[in-house]
């Protein structure tokens, strides 16, 4: 438009509007007689106008974020291809439907494939729901088993909530229909039902088993898809009717013809509906038909609650009778009457199997080897098939399929478990002599740790180590297992080595420790740090020294973190576990024994550490908490390179915390350390002026929990604390006096750090029911769940409250911040504690007058931080868990296993209660200074065997 | 990648402003995830009817996502302007990158009165608003500004007169006239 035009059609336009609205036309009119051109262009405005109003009165943030929930049937609103979600980058779209969509993405930090799902919006817009669908996925990753698809993460990203799981490559049995031998479809059922068992056993149910959520990988193993995850997805709480609507008509229409007369009736439903399912998933595959069919889905369903199907065998007499007796038990319309449980299905899909297979083998030996699947290749499996059915041929051969892992992976799951110590307190380090036949190990004769040897089945000990206040641990075999190394305390502390007798010590190297021999026997790979467990460590980083035995020259291979190094067999790297900074995790890595990049194994949020190498050097095993349990896993990786070339699978230990594990050379014993643990709150009376304990300490609790930083409520009459459980940690309370205890929390949940509000009505405490640790309150009766913070990166932790109740302190982002406690969220200013000029820091307590926090830095200091300066004071070079007496000057703290008391002003440290039998975890005063309480931990840990032969 | 902190984001606001183009991508993605924790309030919790409802004092994303403090007082103005800017940048491209979605395969799930209510919302098109903005600006400057600091900015009517050191009432009149002229431009695609 003409800008001379342009400035007389905005003149007149605004001379329009400011007409009454019935004249504005009329006035339009009047004022362009000659100038129709100006008219149209007015009178299309002023009629523009009138039907704004609303028009871009939302700011365009709204509008775009209301635009996008409109989408909200769409999962994403971007296309996803090439971009990266947290740290994985998507490659391909695999699939998409009501569950959300899946891709196939590449982990980049893992370095492999996974697929990716990504949640749908409708789902995850409802927080709680999403909340509980991430509690879920944890149980459901939690789950371990080799018929199972391996659940990596539940997380959330710019945004977006997706679950990564392993990627599995293969058929799914859909795709193999008509193209499947009898035994090869029995063979895959039963392990469909092995998985079926182990998720049951943990109270999951499927709900949607059919064919299309059976892969069957090139190798022969099967995989479940989507366990559990169609409860997840349709929630039990359901929010709207329409929503409900269309997940359940999207999953009746596709599974149907699968559902159990209970599903399909809309009855509650137990495991035994995916015991049918299967019924049906077999029946189909063997027959070519489903058993219960219509037109019409009402049809269908009447089929499914009341017509019997035609028996198997009528499709085909070949088929074996006792076909027929399993898919009856399976398809019983009385749940009562079915199979009651999957591993009963099993054994007898098995038993047919071994049926089939004899009588092939008695009729025609070869006959079994050309009924292996051939839609299966399997190099390597050929030759071991060949042999064995020539060599053994009477040996039932399903073994093979349903199990066909890498011949070189030994299963653990069939050892023979035996108990070698079972002396009271801790042995440690075991190491097996290369014949496998005895053992070396560290125990704490006394309190003073010295090297034992010990036959395997012996009872009897002889001690290696002389008996005196120097401690030693850490023994490792030379390869020839002459000799062992080991690390002492004595003058000066390092690496000594001794022949396995015990004579002849000399020292290796100072300041190294946790030795590992070189294959050639001629150095020593050691860490100038270690631990016994991962969760007692503080972060001071450990170097990895490469040392030569005969001369003690040592090299500095990695600077960065490394733990516990284990020298592959092969010679070429070296596995260690180590901190990512300021990560607060644990990870495995490997590193070339030249140098150079480390090459990562485990990096993800559970606890991974103390990697030890198969003796074959193909898998390294490592000890995680992904389960649930502390216990060993294993990965499939390249020597050469340390690349890994599979996923982590568990390895069974019996027992809910594992670790120190080693082989015997020919690897067909794994010894390791079994450890049962109990932490208990004592008390004692306490007199703040003559600052003297009065009188003998006193339980308040005992048994076999772990009660974990206890704190007396501000009236003094109960306690508050963490007690970690199988896979969660919960909050409990217990009155004064340790009884009635009481779980304000019991779910999936990890509940950590609650700390009574100054009124005693509140709880706050660390929770990553979101999927990340955030910062959440609760009343004193676990009612009023309320999430704090939001958010968050995953590390928040640590509340505070004010000593005056109406502001929080907490860690976030690596920093402490306060927020204050009648804004929500959105209005946080989110004030931030000036950076700590040296290591970043815990505050543990605020000053009674609230102008002090007191607290621990990483490299174990107390450090005391000031309101008014805003300036933070070294106090005192060693101690833990600081809490402020009432004068907010003096302070009980932690050191070396004892309680003390210290103020700020001398900073002198005064013992108050001398070193105990068990260790001491957390410690704390009641309001009025007359109780101090405190955490005792006792640990019982003993020697165990695994033995393959 | 590291999100920046509220003070450093507004450092990197004004090197945008001073033409630092990589600025905008470590803000961007501060803004996405903004976006989408108010989508899922609005699906969650929200009638669509209470969206309707006139901008805050300022942009609730800026309160949550800037150092306020950091922003001296005699750069309010010049701040507000290119706060503004970028938000449509973002937003633009964001809404550039979203999938189209099928209208036909849309239009089978919604009865025809939900679909008419849709259409009739001509402001979610943010692409084809900006093209709009962008011929308004050819024609008439001012109001553009007005446009981009009142809808993408979310200012209030005084904070874009404090910006443009124009009077309230004349923005009011401006951005009145300015609405009617996209509203005509859009509605005639």
């Amino acid at each position: 438009m003409d800008p001379d035009l342009w400035k007389k059609v905005d003149a007149l336009f605004e001379e329009a509007l400011a007409q009454p609205l019935d004249k504005r036309e009329a006035f339009v009119s009047e004022a362009t007689k000659d100038n129709a051109e100006l008219r149209d262009e007015v009178l299309s405005l002023l009629k523009a106008q009138e039907q704004a109003s609303n028009f871009m009165e939302r700011s365009a943030m709204k509008v775009a974020a209301a635009r996008l929930a409109e989408d909200s049937n769409l999962t994403t609103s971007f296309s996803l291809l090439d971009k990266e979600i947290a740290n994985y980058k998507i490659e391909k779209l695999l699939g998409a439907g009501g569950m959300g969509e899946v891709y196939l993405a590449h982990d980049t930090k893992l370095k492999r494939l996974v697929a990716l799902k990504i949640l749908p919006w409708h789902f995850v817009a409802d927080t709680e729901r999403a909340s509980r669908f991430r509690v879920e996925a944890r149980a459901l990753s939690s789950l371990n088993h080799p018929n199972l698809i391996t659940i990596y993460e539940v997380g959330e990203a710019d945004g977006l909530h997706f679950i990564a799981t392993e990627f599995v490559e293969g058929q799914n049995l859909s795709s193999l229909r008509g193209k499947l031998t009898l035994r090869e479809l029995l063979a895959i059922a039963a392990q469909v039902a092995e998985a079926l068992s182990a998720a049951h056993q943990a109270g999951i149910v499927h709900r949607d088993i059919k064919p299309d959520n059976v892969m069957v990988r090139p190798d022969g193993y099967v995989k479940v898809l989507d366990f559990g995850l169609v409860k997840l997805t349709q929630g039990t709480s359901v929010r709207t009717s329409q929503e409900m609507a269309k997940t359940q008509l999207g999953v009746a229409m596709g599974t149907l013809a699968y559902m159990s007369p209970e599903q399909a009736a809309g009855e509650p439903i137990d495991h035994r509906t995916d015991i049918w399912s299967l019924g049906v998933v077999i029946y189909e595959l063997v027959t070519g038909r489903k058993p219960f069919t219509g037109k019409t889905r009402q049809e269908t369903v009447h089929a499914i609650l009341s017509t019997e199907p035609e028996p198997a065998t009528s499709s085909d007499e070949t088929l074996p009778s006792e076909l027929d007796q399993i898919l009856t038990k399976a398809l019983e319309k009385d749940r009562e009457l079915r199979y009651q449980t999957a591993s009963d299905f099993r054994a007898d899909i098995r038993r047919l199997l071994r049926m089939i297979d004899s009588s092939a083998t008695a009729s025609n030996p070869r006959a079994i080897t050309s009924s292996f699947p051939n839609f299966i290749q399997r190099t390597w499996f050929w030759p071991v098939a060949v042999v064995v059915v020539l060599i053994l041929a009477a040996i039932p051969l399903g073994w093979y399929l349903t199990r066909a892992k890498p011949a070189l992976a030994p299963d653990w799951s069939r050892a023979v478990h035996l108990q070698l110590t079972n002396q009271p307190g801790t042995e440690f380090f075991p190491a097996l002599a290369p014949d496998g036949k005895s053992f070396v190990y560290a125990a704490a004769e006394n309190g003073n740790w010295d090297l034992f040897e010990q036959r395997v089945g012996g009872k009897n000990a002889t001690r290696l180590t002389p008996n005196t206040p120097s401690e030693e641990t850490e023994p490792a075999f030379s390869p020839d297992g002459e000799r062992i190394a080991f690390r002492s305390n004595r003058e000066p502390l390092g690496i000594y080595v001794m022949e396995r007798t015990g004579e002849n010590t000399r020292l290796v190297v100072a300041g190294c420790r946790h030795p590992s021999w070189s294959p050639d026997g001629k150095e020593i790979a050691c860490s100038t740090r270690s631990q016994s467990a991962p969760t007692i460590r503080n972060s001071r980083p450990s170097a990895l020294w490469i040392v030569d035995v005969a001369t003690g020259a040592k090299r500095v291979l990695y600077e960065n973190d490394a733990m516990q190094p284990a020298w592959s067999p092969g010679g070429n790297r070296i596995a260690f576990w180590y901190m990512p900074p300021s990560s607060g995790r644990s990870e495995v890595a490997t590193i070339s024994k030249s140098g150079g990049e480390i090459e990562v194994v485990a990096n993800d949020a559970p606890t991974n550490w103390n990697p030890v190498w198969s003796p074959d050097g193909k898998f390294l095993y490592y000890v995680s908490d992904r389960s649930g349990n502390m216990g060993f896993w294993r990965v499939l990786i390249d020597e050469q390179t340390g690349k890994v070339l599979g996923d982590p699978e568990a390895v069974v230990t019996p027992s809910a915390f594992s670790r120190h594990l080693h082989f015997s050379r020919d690897g067909r014993r794994l010894i390791y350390v079994q450890t049962e643990q109990e932490q208990n709150i004592q008390g004692v009376k306490f007199d703040p002026k003559r600052e003297k304990t009065v009188g003998d300490p006193f339980w308040i609790t005992r048994g076999d929990q772990q009660i974990n930083r206890p704190e007396l409520s501000p009236d003094g009459t109960h306690f508050v604390m963490r007690v970690p459980r199988r896979a969660q940690d919960d909050i409990v309370i217990i009155q004064r006096d340790g009884t009635n205890w009481r779980d304000l929390t019991n779910d999936r949940p990890f509940d950590r750090y609650p700390r009574w509000s100054p009124d005693g009505k509140k709880i706050a405490f660390t929770s990553d029911r979101t999927g990340r640790y955030e910062i959440w309150t609760m009343d004193a009766d676990g009612a009023n769940l309320r999430q704090l913070s939001y958010d968050s990166p995953g590390d928040t932790s640590f509340p505070l409250w004010s000593p005056d109740g109406q502001r929080m302190l907490f860690r976030r982002r690596g920093v402490n911040v306060i927020v204050e406690l009648n804004k929500d969220w959105a209005s946080q200013t989110l004030e931030q504690l000036p950076v700590e000029p040296e290591n970043p820091m815990v505050m543990w307590d605020w000053s009674p007058d609230g102008e002090k926090l007191i607290g621990t830095d990483s490299a174990g200091h107390v450090v005391c931080y000031s309101f008014e300066t805003k300036q933070y004071e070294k106090i005192l070079d060693n101690g833990s868990y600081p809490m402020w007496l009432a004068d907010g000057v003096r302070f009980l703290y932690l050191a070396d296993d004892k309680i003390y008391l210290s103020d700020i002003v001398t900073k002198r440290a005064r013992e108050i209660l001398p070193s105990q039998e068990m260790r001491l975890r957390s410690v704390g005063i009641s309001r009025d200074g007359q109780l101090i309480y405190y955490s005792l931990y006792s640990g019982e840990s003993d020697i165990w065997l695994l033995d393959l032969q | 990648m590291d999100e920046p902190g509220a003070h450093e984001l507004t450092e990197l606001l004004l090197a945008w402003g001073d033409g630092d183009e990589a600025a905008l991508a470590r803000i961007a993605p501060l803004v996405h995830a903004e976006l989408y924790r108010l989508a899922k309030r609005y699906m969650s919790r929200e009638r669509p009817d209470h969206l309707l409802q006139t901008s805050a004092l300022i942009n609730e994303a800026y309160v949550r996502l800037i150092d306020w403090k950091a922003v001296r007082w005699q750069n309010r103005a010049h701040f507000f302007g290119v706060a503004a800017q970028m938000m449509r940048r973002i937003l633009v491209d964001f809404a550039r990158r979203r999938p189209r979605v099928d209208k036909d395969a849309e239009a089978l799930q919604i009865s025809l009165d939900e679909a008419m209510t849709i259409s009739a919302e001509k402001d979610g098109d943010l692409l084809a608003l900006d093209d709009a903005l962008k011929s308004l600006a050819e024609l008439d400057e001012r109001k553009s500004r007005i446009v981009e600091l009142r809808f993408f900015g979310g200012l209030s009517v005084d904070e874009t007169a404090e910006v443009l050191k124009i009077a309230p009432i004349t923005v009011i009149r401006e951005w009145n006239k300015a609405k009617a002229w996209l509203y005509r431009e859009l509605s005639s695609n």
